[in-house]
């Protein structure tokens, strides 16, 4: 078993797995980040992600052109985002609940929608594909690099960035901390949190959009396969912190395409696929563990009203 | 200091929706190169009169001018960009920021991106001359009291505020703090800054300030200058004359002793001494007040005597039995009862029903449970009972958010009275409530007092606490004063030992 | 404000509520559906009456759909009612899914490993033991998520999501390591062999079809729930807490230990769920067993206003979507998935409190608004 894991070849294609599958991972969790410093917190992720996954292979399908179906996805994304965090902070809606309610709900739209335009039922059929941005022959076998890995690094630098080196960042994570301190310093939290969504929004899009129509080149059902949970669990384990959450990702990515690895050369190995793919839900678990009540702030529900 | 005015409050009135009027009118005005103190009691109006002028109320009716123009603030921000600026007894800062990023946020700068540097430069260059000694890259829950007022002053200074309101600003600080704070305020005079120190405390007001405005009861009552004005003088002008109570209660038939407190020292939640060293006694059948501005320990002697904190130091004694450490459930089942400040928050359950809330904390009491099983008649004939004893307007079943503040309040007494207790600690009772209300709360506590029962209590209504006392005392930065009969005190003894000017054990 | 609210109207606002929101996801999924080019109408009448001539039988529309909704319903009430009181307690315990498993699984085990001779006394005890087993299992596994909660204050939904997954991939990793040929998965699935007759519990034969007795048990818990909530002592000391944390110390009520408490509850309720899925119905541990029953129990939850009554009935409404939803694609041609889209519209709309008072205080007449 050993010399397997050490053949050249077998670790080239671990590595790349790994990079595509951090993918996903990364841009939902600076996302959801982003969204949690200013104090909302979606838990729709998975469903939003799918939703995008569905308007990506759409767009893509009837246009042939797989940049109108990355257009459709991230503006599904946007939409759903901002839908979310506007009921969060107006109606005060329960968000745990409201999150658990859209997955769901995006699951049987997805399926219904995909037999509508497809006429099968469980999967669409295929469509054009993103470009790759690199194309590596090693051996006798070719990897591709996408362009979301470079776009999706970029994105957590820059909201690193953005959120701990500019004035903007101060803002949002004021609206976590405090928000009647930030309300106090003439900040309008709702707005804050309305951008803060649709920026999250944003990237759960990417995020879906890549897993259709980049790593993949059709809808099927449930094809986000929990990663939005893991997003959320990344959150975590990375501290709120986009940086760590590259390190983070890459390391879930590691196990996620580990577990395929394994159980494509069948069980009886050394690490069966199914404890690999408990791997990230313990590590979370034992994170939360550790933080205990490590809070980024306490106005969850919305805003204080401004009464008189 | 100049003589003309720089910014004028001119007839401001406010009336909030329910009808009740918190200011009456009042025209005051504030001179550049001055500290102008506003001086008052609890629920005198001058809180409400600086929201205004910092734009977090709207006013019902008057103006406020501003070099003789006249303006309107929709919000904080726009007093802000006419230079006026608060700092709140509870600091707004957000504690895991540093003292700069504190200071920057929501500053409005030239570029978007990295235009800390002026910004830093020019906090640096203000906490310099003005003798501010502010760490800006120490996170703000590290810093002591004193250093995150300094934060907010800075705050306020980098956006060119020209008119400071402090509200209550040594509520929090330490003696030496306190100096410091004088002295800035001193520094900022003298840059032709004006500061509004409004506060309580007499001493702290001659000392600092150059005028004072009193007021109470929602109205101004005076503006003296600092120099002729004398605690004696102030103090009488900040409570009034007709405080002096008549006795409707008679002589106490005095038995034996339920509660005592020796030698209570506590800390705040802030880590300050909020009590130090507290010592009364009460007896069953007499009423003990004490009378004070909120904020002086108050809620912190409460919590100590009912068990939800710990005191540093001292005892507590519950019908002769020791209870500084133990739990509420243990000091309820000693037999005290506990009227909250904080209804909705402590008090009941809103969204339980009425019978539900007036088992609270009699659930485990034999006539009420049976096998872990609630015997659901005995409870609702209790309800019942106490509905028609008390007047509580609604059925056993109602859910208690629905009902009014003076229901709220008739389903709170009616549960505590109902466990027959021996000691009954009544906190800012009838705050809220209208005059039947109030009128039934206090007829209540002094049908307790006849029946033999000891009670504590705490008000920051003068009125109250002289009304219904047999004892007073009044509560200042933790210690308590007087310890005499309403009828003993002058009212400007009353106003000095509330302003601090006399204190004596 | 004073109100003559009383038992009728607290409750009869509650229903209108549960209504309310069953209403609007189905209008929601109607107009989806009519977007898309299908029937609602067609389509909800196959799914609670099935179309006799596509023999389907929805539902409702005869002695199979009946029996299948009964059994559907056993499931999600359980997982419905385990939500419920942690619900109460205003704990979000979204990890009965997890408890179902663990307790499936030692279900198996406890009916798999022995076997008592038939007709003696040890047969019921078998069989009851093991469930008891299986409960047990649920109760221990949850005591984790509830001690990070109450020791870390670790938040209880995300450390509840993580362990159902963790407990799925573990009963999958035990049942291909000691119940499956090394040759991988075979065609029937990741299923055991079956289990030992005397832990079995039967099914009955009604007009042809197999009724399951999982409801049985399900009764017994919601009644015991029932008694519990509205009239034990603790029970009352779950409201207090749930409304109200701060109150509750005041009346001397241990906040930690009520929340101990429902966690347990909710995993011995999910473990009970396993055990019915093993011993009264499929007689094996299938890893696919559950199609989301511990996730369907929230929305059955929050519809049935977190009143027993009220989730006994939800239970059975969401259960009729649910099988009634496989006849909606041989009769219409629409997925069955569809019925994921109304029942995630219904959890998305119970989660919105705001909007119900924004609705009230648009109703009302002026002048007797609240807030």
């Amino acid at each position: 078993m050993s010399e397997i894991l050490v053949d050249p070849i077998v670790l080239v294609s671990l590595a790349f797995g790994a990079l595509r599958s951090m993918i996903p991972l990364l841009l939902g969790s600076v996302g959801e980040v982003t969204l949690e410093k200013s104090g909302l917190v979606n838990m729709g992720v998975e469903g939003i992600m799918l939703l995008s996954a569905f308007a990506s292979a759409y767009g893509s399908s009837v246009t042939g052109n797989p940049f109108i179906g990355l257009a459709y996805g991230v503006i599904v994304g946007a939409v759903s985002g901002l839908l979310y965090g506007y009921l969060s902070v107006k109606l005060r809606a329960d968000q745990v609940v409201m999150g658990l309610g859209i997955t769901t709900f995006s699951l049987g739209l997805t399926e219904v929608l995909t037999v509508a335009v497809w006429t099968t039922y469980g999967y669409g059929k295929s469509v054009t594909r993103m470009p790759s941005l690199l194309n590596i022959v090693f051996g006798n076998l070719a990897y591709q690099v996408s362009y979301f890995l470079p776009l999706s690094i970029a994105l957590a630098l820059g909201a690193y960035y953005l959120l701990y080196k500019t004035k903007y960042g101060l803002i949002i994570r004021s609206c976590g901390e405090n928000a009647l301190a930030a309300d106090a310093a003439g900040i309008d939290v709702p707005k804050v949190r309305y951008l803060t969504s649709i920026f999250a929004g944003v990237l759960f899009g990417l995020a879906g959009t890549y897993i259709a129509i980049d790593w993949n080149n059709i809808f099927t059902r449930g094809m986000t396969g929990g990663r939005g949970w893991v997003s959320i669990a990344l959150v975590i384990f990375s501290g709120w912190n986009p940086l760590a959450a590259i390190g983070g990702s890459l390391i879930f990515g590691f196990f996620d395409t580990l577990q395929y690895w394994v159980s494509a050369s069948l069980g009886a190995s050394l690490l069966p696929a199914q404890l690999l793919r408990m791997i990230p839900y313990l590590v979370t678990v034992i994170a939360l563990a550790i933080y205990g009540k490590r809070g980024k702030g306490p106005a969850d529900a919305g805003k204080p009203y401004v009464k008189e | 200091m100049r003589s003309e005015p720089y910014v004028q409050v001119e007839g401001v009135r406010k009336v909030y929706p329910d009808g009740v009027q918190a200011l009456g009118g009042v025209t005051i005005d504030f001179r550049k190169g001055e500290v102008h103190g506003l001086l008052g009691e609890n629920g005198a109006g001058k809180s409400t009169l600086m929201r205004i002028l910092f734009g977090q109320i709207r006013p019902t009716g008057g103006k406020i001018l501003i070099d003789g123009g006249q303006v309107n603030f929709n919000s904080p921000r726009d007093a802000i960009s006419h230079r006026i600026g608060m700092v709140f007894q509870h600091f707004m800062l957000v504690s895991s920021f540093t003292g700069f990023e504190n200071i920057m946020l929501g500053l409005e700068t030239g570029k978007g991106f990295r235009s800390g540097q002026d910004v830093r430069k020019s906090s640096e260059a203000l906490a310099l001359r003005l003798g501010l000694k502010v760490d800006l890259d120490e996170t703000v829950e590290n810093m002591p009291m004193g250093e995150r007022q300094r934060v907010e002053i800075l705050k306020l200074l980098v956006r060119n505020v020209d008119l400071l309101i402090l509200d209550e600003p040594t509520s929090a600080l330490t003696p030496l703090e306190t100096d410091e704070l004088l002295n800035v305020m001193k520094r900022l005079k003298g840059e032709g800054k004006t500061i509004v120190f409004v506060t309580h405390k007499l001493r702290e007001a001659l000392s600092a300030c150059d005028r004072i405005t009193v007021m109470r009861k929602g109205a101004k009552v005076d503006t003296v200058e600092a120099r002729s004005a004398d605690l004696r003088s102030l103090a009488l002008m900040m409570v009034g004359r007709e405080v002096l109570p008549e006795t409707r209660k008679g002589t106490p038939k005095l038995r034996d002793l339920l509660l005592e407190v020796r030698e209570l020292v506590a800390l705040s939640d802030t880590g300050s001494e909020a009590l130090r060293g507290v010592s009364f006694q009460i007896r069953g059948g007499e009423i003990f007040g004490i009378a004070g501005v909120a904020g002086n320990g108050q809620n912190e002697l409460i919590e100590v005597i009912t068990g939800l904190r710990r005191a540093k130091s001292g005892v507590v004694l519950v019908g002769g039995v020791e209870t500084t450490t133990k739990s509420p459930r243990e000091i309820y089942d000693l037999g005290l009862a506990h009227i909250p400040e904080d209804r909705l928050g402590r008090g009941v359950v809103p969204a339980l029903s009425v019978k539900d809330n007036l088992l609270l904390g009699l659930q485990f009491r034999p006539e009420f449970e049976e096998h872990m099983m609630m015997r659901q008649t005995a409870i609702d004939e209790n309800a019942r009972d106490l509905i028609r004893t008390y007047s509580i307007a609604a059925t056993e079943d109602t859910p208690v958010k629905s009902l009014s503040g003076g229901n709220i309040q008739r389903v709170v007494v009616a549960r505590e009275f109902s466990k027959s207790p021996l000691i009954i600690v009544a906190s800012q009772p009838t705050t809220g409530l209208d005059i039947s209300a109030t009128e039934f709360v206090r007829q209540e506590l002094l049908k307790m007092r006849d029946e033999g029962k000891a009670v504590l209590l705490i008000s920051s209504e003068l009125e109250e606490v002289t009304g219904l006392s047999d004892t007073m005392a009044v509560m200042y930065e933790g210690r308590l004063a007087g310890f005499k009969r309403p009828e003993e005190f002058t009212a400007e003894e009353v106003g000095l030992m509330m302003g601090g000017a006399k204190v004596e054990q | 404000m004073n109100s003559k609210f009383g038992i009728g109207g607290e409750k009869v606002t509650k229903v209108l509520q549960s209504v309310a929101i069953i209403a609007f996801g189905f209008v929601i999924g109607g107009i989806i559906m009519l977007a898309v080019g299908y029937d609602p109408v067609a389509a909800y009448s196959a799914v609670f009456f099935g179309s006799a001539e596509k023999g389907m039988q929805g539902a409702f529309g005869g002695i199979f759909g009946i029996t299948s909704t009964i059994r559907e319903a056993s499931f999600i009430i359980l997982t419905g009612l385990a939500a419920q009181i942690a619900f109460s307690a205003g704990v979000f315990n979204v990890g009965i899914e997890g408890a179902m498993y663990l307790g499936a699984f030692v279900s198996f085990m406890c009916a798999y490993s022995f076997s008592a001779p038939p007709g003696s006394i040890l047969w019921v005890l078998h069989a009851l033991l093991s469930i008891l087993a299986a409960m047990i299992a649920g109760l221990l596994w949850m005591s984790i998520p509830a001690f990070l909660k109450i020791k870390r204050g670790a938040h209880e939904v995300v450390t509840t999501i993580m362990l159902n997954y963790v407990a799925t991939s573990l009963t999958e990793l035990l049942v291909v390591k000691f119940f499956l040929p090394t040759t991988g998965v075979p065609p029937g699935g990741i299923v055991t062999p079956l289990i030992s007759q005397s832990a079995m519990i039967p099914q009955i034969d009604v007009m042809g079809a197999q009724l399951n007795l999982g409801f049985i048990p399900t009764i017994i818990v919601a009644i015991i729930a029932y008694i519990v909530i509205k009239k034990s002592v603790v029970g009352y000391s779950i409201r207090v807490v749930g409304s109200n944390p701060n109150a509750a110390k005041y009346a001397g009520i241990e906040v930690g230990k009520i929340i101990l408490l429902v966690m347990l509850a909710g995993g011995a309720m999910g473990g009970l769920a396993g055990a019915i899925a093993v011993q009264f119905t499929e007689y094996r541990f299938d890893q696919a067993f559950s199609p989301g029953y511990g996730t369907s129990g929230i929305p059955v939850a929050l519809i049935g206003r977190l009143d027993v009554v009220g989730i006994v009935l939800a239970g059975l409404f969401m259960a009729a979507l649910h099988i009634g939803a496989q006849s909606i694609q041989p009769v219409t041609g629409m997925p069955s998935q569809v019925s994921l889209l109304i029942e995630g519209v219904i959890v998305f709309t119970a989660s919105m409190p705001g909007a119900f008072d924004l609705l009230r205080n648009y109703l009302k007449p002026k002048g007797e608004k609240s807030e």
